[in-house]
């Protein structure tokens, strides 16, 4: 097959776009677009940026995973319109309102979601790092967002291996458990994590002091991540869709339906 | 170099000193070894040294601990690490990045150095210490040798004149032991002084010149090395042996059948998107012995305790217990597992809850005699109300042992117990694994000790890393 023919894997690779590399763009839109969900109310505009970081979630987060993040959003959804159903048996106020008062904040969380997975599955936490030391964000803003970032992996096998512990007693660790002892449940789990986390951020604060941390000298930054022109790409695609669903919001003639 | 006078420092909230008079000089290229029981006062001193006491825990501090002709008290926390480096017992609690380059680069950056300088800094230390192939490869990823390489560049790219470890073995394979000896000598013939804070001395000779040995926060005898030749003085400080022989390779093996214990056949096992781990693997322990479990990192022995104690799933495979079929379920109210680190088995308020929490439910009631002769057997009893997170690293290990065996276990798995232990802890223990053995149940030890193996084991089983799995996390490491 000539070398012409051959497809791009750039281009036919949906991580090419958003997967791996564009992670301060991505952390920027992550910024944006959750401030601007807060503005948002119209369910058309939500659901247009919905969609849109479903499909930038689905760059980087396995589908699988992924249903069960939105399936989880979706049952605590109609879990609230159940609830909002049976209030509005006995206030008028509410039935007038509509099953859309309990939408939009839904359509929120999607939003959110979709674009946090996209930020959190689409680097490694080393990538992370680099893109938060290439922005170049104040000390007291970079630091507990380093530390947050350098403790999740300790978090997730402290975690893991607490619940094992609680399996070999003969507890089992699941929603059903959790609803029907909860005090007892959250105890078993998080008083060992509490004191592993605790001793682990203490660790953490020695090491940084004697590494010269907070002494005063100005940090200087090597290998900060630089954007590239994916960034740019990322970026202005995201600038059109927000602008998108400003419009949907205002001028379509859609929103006035709504 | 070092000079310690008459020093004195008690913790906040704490009525006994941790230092009582405490006078030591370790003169410039010295390597100096500070050993006694665990909480005699040895990380005390490391970090009266390293300026971590006075400016980061508070507390009551008389006397001087000088540095370079200088009063720590007197410097910034920032102006001796340029003069002391530090190493601790787990490396990674003590990386700030995530990446192997990113790590070393960190002190740097701290201290404000041109880019340019850090790159050629970061390359010269990779280099020196062999680290160079894993640049771009995560803290995560490595070996505990290699995590161990790795704090000591960081701290050696700063360019210290002292290097306080403490206990910088605790996690290591003899092999591992071996290569930091092999690379702190090459150090002190460069001129760098350092004091040692270790349980395990047989690595240190040819290394270390003088010894200080602490008890209860006193020094009990300083000198040469000869002082540790002493055998009433070191059985009598709670010290481990000074010469060791490497016994792994004359370790019986696992017999091929038993009446008695549990058999595996056939396993198979693969984590998720990873190669097979297991393959048609067969595998018996057999009732009243103590077996070692060994192999380099990444060969699976953490995994095959699991899949032993039923935490995880097999693909294929038979489990057996005196030659009756068992699922996994099953196995895991048959068997005891303590992990390495006892935190992630306390979860109650007080020792007796826990002891009693760790029966199967119907058997809570009548759990009490059992709690108390299993307290008393561990140096426990008249503890019971205590809440177990505030305990010592040694008591807590012990009060992770006496949950695991309230349930009568026919196996017990024991996850590297001996790091951090001192020699009294060390020969408790292998106590403790012989008494269980001779009661009648399977015991099963990972560990890289080879002190513990020569106390406590019969026969041993080594791992070896599947070469397909090795080749993808070198591929891994390249490539990241």
């Amino acid at each position: 097959m000539p070398v012409s023919s051959a497809p791009s894997p750039a281009l036919l690779d949906p991580r090419s776009l958003a997967g791996g590399r564009e992670v301060r763009a991505r952390m920027l839109i992550c910024l944006a677009a959750s401030l601007v969900v807060v503005w948002l109310k119209s369910p058309l505009a939500l659901g247009w940026l919905a969609a849109w970081a479903t499909l930038l979630a689905l760059s980087t987060t396995p589908l699988r995973l992924l249903a069960k993040v939105y399936a989880l959003a979706a049952g605590l959804f109609l879990l609230s319109l159940g609830c909002g159903w049976v209030l509005a048996q006995w206030s008028p106020a509410l039935r007038q309102s509509g099953w859309t008062v309990f939408l939009t904040p839904f359509l929120r969380v999607a939003v959110l979601l979709g674009l946090t997975l996209s930020v959190a599955l689409g680097a490694r936490p080393t990538e992370l790092l680099a893109a938060l030391k290439g922005l170049r964000l104040p000390l007291f803003i970079h630091l507990p967002l380093v530390v947050m970032i350098r403790l999740v992996p300790s978090l997730i096998s402290d975690l893991r291996q607490i619940a094992d512990s609680l399996r070999l007693k003969g507890v089992r660790l699941n929603p059903l458990s959790l609803m029907a002892s909860p005090l007892l449940t959250s105890r078993l789990l998080f008083a060992p994590l509490v004191f592993r986390v605790l001793r682990s951020a203490e660790e953490l604060a020695v090491a940084a002091e004697l590494k010269g941390l907070g002494q005063g000298a100005r940090l200087s930054a090597w290998r900060g991540a630089r954007a590239g022109w994916r960034d740019g790409l990322l970026l202005g695609l995201a600038l059109l869709i927000l602008a998108g669903s400003f419009w949907l919001e205002n001028g379509a003639p859609a929103a006035r339906a709504w | 170099m070092i000079r310690i006078h008459d020093l004195t420092y008690t913790y906040p909230f704490q009525e006994r000193p941790a230092l009582s008079g405490v006078n030591l000089a370790v003169e410039p290229g010295q390597v100096t070894l500070l050993a006694g029981a665990s909480g005699c006062g040895k990380s005390t001193l490391l970090r009266a040294v390293n300026g971590l006491i006075p400016h980061h825990h508070q507390g009551r501090r008389q006397g001087q601990a000088l540095i370079a002709g200088r009063e720590v008290g007197e410097l910034a926390l920032g102006d001796i690490s340029r003069v002391v480096g530090s190493l601790f017992q787990d490396p990674e609690q003590q990386f700030f990045a995530l990446g192997v380059a990113e790590e070393v680069a960190f002190g740097l950056e701290c201290r404000g150095l041109a880019p340019s300088l850090i790159e050629r800094r970061v390359a010269a230390c990779l280099e020196r210490f062999g680290l160079t192939a894993l640049a771009g490869a995560s803290v995560l990823e490595l070996s505990e040798g290699e995590k161990q390489k790795l704090a000591l560049a960081a701290a050696l790219a700063l360019e210290p004149r002292v290097l306080v470890l403490d206990e910088p073995t605790a996690n290591l394979d003899p092999e591992a032991v071996a290569d930091l000896a092999r690379i702190l000598g090459e150090l002190k013939r460069a001129g760098l002084t350092m004091l040692i804070a270790d349980h395990r001395l047989h690595w240190l000779e040819g290394l270390a010149d003088r010894v200080c040995l602490l008890r209860d926060g006193q020094v009990a005898a300083q000198g040469g090395l000869e002082v540790l030749a002493d055998d009433a003085l070191r059985r009598e400080l709670g010290l481990r042996a000074t010469r060791l022989e490497d016994r792994r390779a004359d370790l019986p093996g696992l017999p091929f059948v038993c009446s008695l214990g549990l058999e595996v056949r056939g396993l198979s096992f693969a984590h998720r998107r990873r190669p097979p781990l297991f393959e048609s693997f067969d595998l018996v322990l057999p009732r009243g012995q103590v077996m070692a479990l060994l192999g380099p990192n990444g060969s699976g022995k953490t995994t095959l305790a699991r899949l032993l104690a039923g935490l995880e799933t097999r693909r294929q495979g038979q489990f057996r217990l005196d030659q009756s079929p068992i699922a996994p379920a099953r196995l895991r109210e048959r068997a005891g597992l303590v992990f390495q680190n006892a935190d992630h088995h306390l979860h109650l308020s007080s020792l007796e809850r826990e002891m009693i929490f760790s029966l199967p439910r119907g058997l809570r009631a009548s759990g009490r005699g059992r709690m108390a002769e299993l307290l008393c057997r561990l140096r426990l009893e008249g503890l019971e109300q205590r809440h177990p997170q505030s305990l010592s690293g040694g008591q807590k290990q012990r009060l992770a042992i006496a949950a695991a065996l309230m349930k009568d276990p026919a196996l017990l798995i024991l996850d590297e117990p001996t790091s951090g232990l001192d020699g009294a802890g060390l020969r408790g223990l292998a106590g403790l694994l012989r008494q269980r053995a001779a009661e009648g149940a399977a015991v099963l030890v990972i560990t890289h000790d080879l002190e513990l193996i020569e106390a406590a084991c019969d026969g041993g089983l080594t791992l070896t890393r599947p070469q397909e799995a090795a080749g993808q996390i070198q591929a891994r490491r390249l490539s990241a």
